[in-house]
C-alpha cells in the first residue's frame, strides 16, 4: 500500500486529451482542488470538433445530428441565436469559448503526444502514474497521481478487407474533408453511418453517379419530425417513461408515415428495430433515394479492375470509392490490461469508465450515445473527480466506494439494459460503446450519488 | 435529468444587457470576477443602471446588470403569459457564460430565487443575495404582506399582477423620484408569481462558492424570516443594511449599501483565493 500522501501536497491530474470530454474532465478536476496538465495532438483544443486536428474525422459541412440542449455541456449553454444542429465550426468555436471561460488553457500543452502512462507500481490500485509526452520542446516526463483518457475513440480508420485490385481511387471516410473530392465523380459510398450518408447526399448533389452499399436496411430518421427537432420529440417520449418496445414501434410508426417505407425506394428493409443500431439523422438520403441520384446497393464482395463486385453478384463501375466505414477505439500509449481490455481489444469497464485494477485512472469519452456527447461529458467529468478525489485523499471513503458502488456495477458496460434502456444493439465493433443517452446520464446521476452518500458516510 | 428543458428548451428572447467597465485608471485587480446583477420582482435592468452600475465600476469591476424577459428593455413581452422561473433561469444562464469568466452574481428579492437556482447548476465565483424572498418558498412573505397591504395577496391570487408602491419598495426617498422610479415598474407574468409562493427544495451551489446574504434594515417586504433562512441554507449568517428600504440600489444611501457589499465581497473572495492555493 503506497504510504499516504502528505496532505499538503497539491495533487496533479493528467487528463490525455483536450476535447469536449477531456476539457469537461481537466474543469471538475481542478474544481475539486487538482493542479490539471491536459495534453493534445492538436494546435487548438476541441478534438474532433477542430477540424485542422490531426485526429478530426469532421468535414466542411459536418453538422450535429442532436440539438443544442441535448449537445451543450449543462452549465455551458450554446448561445440562443446558434440553429437547432450547429455546424462544425461552431461546435469547435463553442468548445474554444468553454476553455476560455473556465480558464482551462493555460493548463494544456497543445502540439504534444502522449506516448506512454505507465503505473509506478502495476499492483498498488492507488499508484501514481508517470506521463511520457512528446512535445515541439522535446521529451517531458511528469509524475501525477491520477489519469484521465479522453483521447477520442473515433479518429483510427477501420477499413474492411476486400480482395482484389481496383484501378480507381480508394479513401476512408477519414480523409473526407470537402464535396470538392466529389465533383463529376462516379462514387461508391460503402456505409450508412451518419457520415456514409452525409457523404452519399453530397455525392449525389456534386457527383455524376452515385452508388451506396450497406451491409443491412437501416432506419433513416428525420431532423425535424412534428414541427419540432427530432430529438426533442424523443425526450417528451422517453420522459414520459415510455417502454423501450412502445418507444421503437412509434418512432417506426412515425417514420414510415412521414419518410414513407424505405423498400418502396430500393433500399432494404432494416432487419432490427429502431434503436438497436446507431441513430442516423438524414432526411435527405429518402430523397435523393426517391429522385433516382443514389442508387442502394448491395455489399462489396471484391474488387474487379474498374468494377466493384457486390454480394449478390451485381457490379458497379465507380472511379471513386469511399468506405465510411467507422473506426476502432486505441489507448496506443497505456497497458491494455490496466483498462481491462478483452481478447477481443474491447475495453470493458463499469460505465464504460472504471477500470478494475486501479482507482487513480478512469476512461472518459468512451461512449456512443443515442443523442449528443457533452452532457453526458459533463456529468463523466463529475463523476472522474469524485472518484479520484477520494483515491487520492480519502483512502477509507475510496475503499467503501469501490465495495459499495463500483462492484456492484461491474456488469453496467453497453449490453446491460442500466445503460441501453432496453434496445439490444447490435453485435459489431461500432455499437461497443453504444448507450442510451437518457439511461446513460441516469446511471450517473445515481452513481455520483450513490459516491457523494457513501464518502458522507464514512467521513462521519 | 432535466426532460422538461430537454423537451420544451425556453423560447429565445433579446436580452437587454446594460454594463459598466472601470476605465483603465480605476480597473481593479486583474483575476477580479465580473458582476452580473439580477434585478427582482418588477424591476429591470435599470434599477441597477441608476447608480450601482457607474459606482461599481469606478470602484474597479466589470458590472453587467440583465433584464428578464419581459422586463426593461428585454423581449418576451408578447410570451409575457406563458414565462416561468425557468424562462429566468434561462436568460440569467445566457448572459453569465457570455462573460469572459464566471462572474459574481448579484441578485435582488425575486432575483434570488433565479440566481439561486442557477448557482445550483453553474459554478458563479460567488453568490450575492440582497433581501431575498426565501430560498424555499415565499409563504412568509405572504403572510406579512396580508396584514400589511392585503390587496397585494388579493391581486396574486387570483393571477393579477401585483402592483408594488412607493412605501413598499422605498423607506427614504422624497414622493417624487419614489413615484417617478414606481412608474417604471413592469407588471410582473403571473404564472411567475403563482410559482413564487410554491415551495421549492433549495439546491446548494455548485463548487462552493462564497454566499453573501443581505437584509435591508427598514425592509417592508420582504420579512426578516426569510433572510435569515436563505443564509442559513447557505451556511452562512444575514448581514443588515442599515437605515435603508427595500430596493437597496435606489433607495436613498443606496452608495453607502454598494459600498459595504463590495467591501465584504473583496474580502470573501481574498480569503477563498487563499483557501484555494493551499
Amino acid at each position: 500500500m503506497a504510504p499516504q500522501q502528505p496532505s499538503t501536497r497539491r495533487r496533479r491530474a493528467a487528463v490525455v486529451g483536450a476535447g469536449g470530454v477531456g476539457l469537461a474532465a481537466m474543469k471538475n478536476l481542478r474544481a475539486v482542488g487538482f493542479d490539471v496538465l491536459g495534453f493534445d495532438l492538436a494546435d487548438e483544443v476541441g478534438g474532433n470538433w477542430y477540424i485542422h486536428g490531426p485526429t478530426s474525422r469532421v468535414y466542411e459541412s459536418t453538422h450535429t445530428i442532436s440539438t443544442k440542449p441535448f449537445t451543450q455541456f449543462p452549465d455551458f449553454p450554446m448561445p440562443d441565436h446558434w440553429p437547432d444542429y450547429p455546424h462544425q465550426s461552431q461546435m469547435g468555436e463553442y468548445l474554444c469559448r468553454y476553455a476560455d471561460h473556465f480558464d482551462l488553457r493555460r493548463h494544456i500543452r497543445l502540439r504534444t503526444e502522449v506516448v506512454a502512462v505507465r503505473p509506478h507500481d502495476p499492483d498498488d490500485p492507488r499508484t501514481r502514474w508517470r506521463v511520457t509526452s512528446r512535445g515541439p520542446d522535446g521529451t517531458h516526463d511528469d509524475d501525477v497521481d491520477v489519469v484521465v483518457v479522453a483521447n477520442g475513440h473515433n479518429w483510427r480508420p477501420k477499413m474492411p478487407d476486400v480482395p482484389g485490385h481496383f484501378d480507381g481511387q480508394v479513401m476512408h471516410s477519414a480523409e473526407y474533408k470537402s464535396a470538392s473530392v466529389l465533383r463529376d465523380r462516379r462514387v461508391l459510398v460503402v456505409g450508412a453511418g451518419n457520415t456514409g450518408c452525409d457523404i452519399a447526399v453530397e455525392a449525389a448533389q456534386q457527383g455524376r453517379a452515385v452508388w451506396h452499399s450497406t451491409r443491412r436496411g437501416y432506419w433513416y430518421a428525420p431532423k425535424y419530425a412534428f414541427g419540432k427537432p427530432a430529438d426533442q420529440i424523443n425526450a417528451l417520449v422517453s420522459g414520459l417513461r415510455t417502454p423501450m418496445w412502445l418507444k421503437q414501434r412509434l418512432m417506426q410508426a412515425t417514420i414510415r408515415a412521414t419518410v414513407g417505407d424505405h423498400a418502396r425506394r430500393g433500399l432494404p428493409r432494416p432487419d432490427h428495430a429502431i434503436l438497436e443500431t446507431h441513430p442516423i439523422a438524414n432526411s435527405l438520403l429518402p430523397y435523393y433515394v426517391g429522385q433516382g441520384d443514389i442508387t442502394p446497393v448491395a455489399d462489396v464482395a471484391r474488387y474487379d479492375g474498374p468494377h466493384v463486385v457486390l454480394v449478390d453478384g451485381s457490379m458497379v463501375e465507380p472511379d471513386l470509392v469511399v468506405f465510411a466505414t467507422g473506426y476502432l477505439a486505441e489507448f496506443p500509449f497505456l497497458d491494455p490490461s490496466l483498462i481491462d481490455t478483452d481478447d477481443g481489444g474491447r475495453p470493458r469497464l463499469a460505465l464504460n469508465m472504471v477500470p478494475t485494477r486501479v482507482d487513480t485512472l478512469v476512461v472518459a469519452g468512451l461512449y456512443q450515445p443515442d443523442s449528443g456527447v457533452f452532457t453526458i461529458a459533463h456529468w463523466q467529468g463529475v463523476l472522474a473527480a469524485e472518484l479520484l478525489d477520494a483515491a487520492t485523499s480519502r483512502p477509507q471513503e475510496s475503499d467503501a466506494i469501490r465495495r459499495d458502488v463500483l462492484q456492484p456495477l461491474a456488469e453496467a458496460t453497453s449490453e446491460s439494459p442500466l445503460l441501453s434502456g432496453g434496445a439490444r444493439f447490435a453485435s459489431s465493433t461500432r455499437h461497443y460503446y453504444e448507450v442510451g443517452h437518457q439511461d446513460y446520464l441516469r446511471a450517473l446521476d445515481r452513481t455520483v450519488a450513490s459516491v457523494r452518500a457513501v464518502r458522507a458516510r464514512v467521513a462521519a | 435529468m432535466r426532460m422538461r428543458e430537454w423537451a420544451f428548451p425556453a423560447t429565445p428572447v433579446d436580452r437587454e444587457v446594460l454594463s459598466a467597465e472601470p476605465t483603465p485608471s480605476d480597473a481593479g485587480p486583474s483575476d477580479r470576477p465580473p458582476l452580473l446583477f439580477v434585478h427582482g420582482l418588477q424591476h429591470g435592468a435599470w434599477c441597477w443602471a441608476e447608480s450601482w452600475l457607474p459606482r461599481a465600476a469606478a470602484a474597479g469591476w466589470s458590472a453587467h446588470a440583465l433584464s428578464l424577459r419581459a422586463h426593461g428593455g428585454s423581449g418576451g413581452r408578447d410570451r409575457r403569459r406563458r414565462t416561468r422561473l425557468s424562462d429566468y433561469e434561462h436568460d440569467v444562464l445566457q448572459e453569465a457564460v457570455r462573460l469572459p469568466r464566471p462572474p459574481v452574481v448579484v441578485a435582488h428579492s425575486l432575483g434570488c430565487i433565479v440566481a439561486s437556482r442557477v448557482a445550483a447548476r453553474y459554478p458563479f465565483a460567488a453568490v450575492v443575495l440582497l433581501t431575498p424572498v426565501g430560498v424555499d418558498h415565499a409563504v412568509d412573505l405572504l403572510g406579512r404582506t396580508v396584514l400589511r397591504a392585503p390587496q397585494h395577496v388579493a391581486r396574486m391570487s387570483v393571477g393579477l399582477p401585483v402592483h408594488l408602491s412607493e412605501v413598499d419598495l422605498f423607506a427614504g426617498l422624497p414622493p417624487a423620484s419614489a413615484s417617478e422610479l414606481v412608474s417604471r415598474l413592469d407588471p410582473e407574468p403571473p404564472l411567475v408569481q403563482l410559482q413564487l409562493l410554491v415551495r421549492r427544495p433549495p439546491r446548494p451551489a455548485v463548487q462552493n462558492p462564497p454566499v453573501l446574504v443581505y437584509g435591508a434594515q427598514r425592509d417592508v417586504l420582504v420579512p426578516a424570516s426569510g433572510v435569515e433562512r436563505t443564509a442559513r441554507f447557505y451556511g452562512t449568517h444575514a448581514r443588515w443594511l442599515p437605515d435603508i428600504g427595500h430596493d437597496v440600489m435606489l433607495d436613498a444611501g443606496n452608495e453607502a449599501a454598494l459600498d459595504t457589499v463590495l467591501h465584504d465581497l473583496s474580502e470573501v473572495l481574498a480569503q477563498r483565493a487563499e483557501a484555494d492555493l493551499a
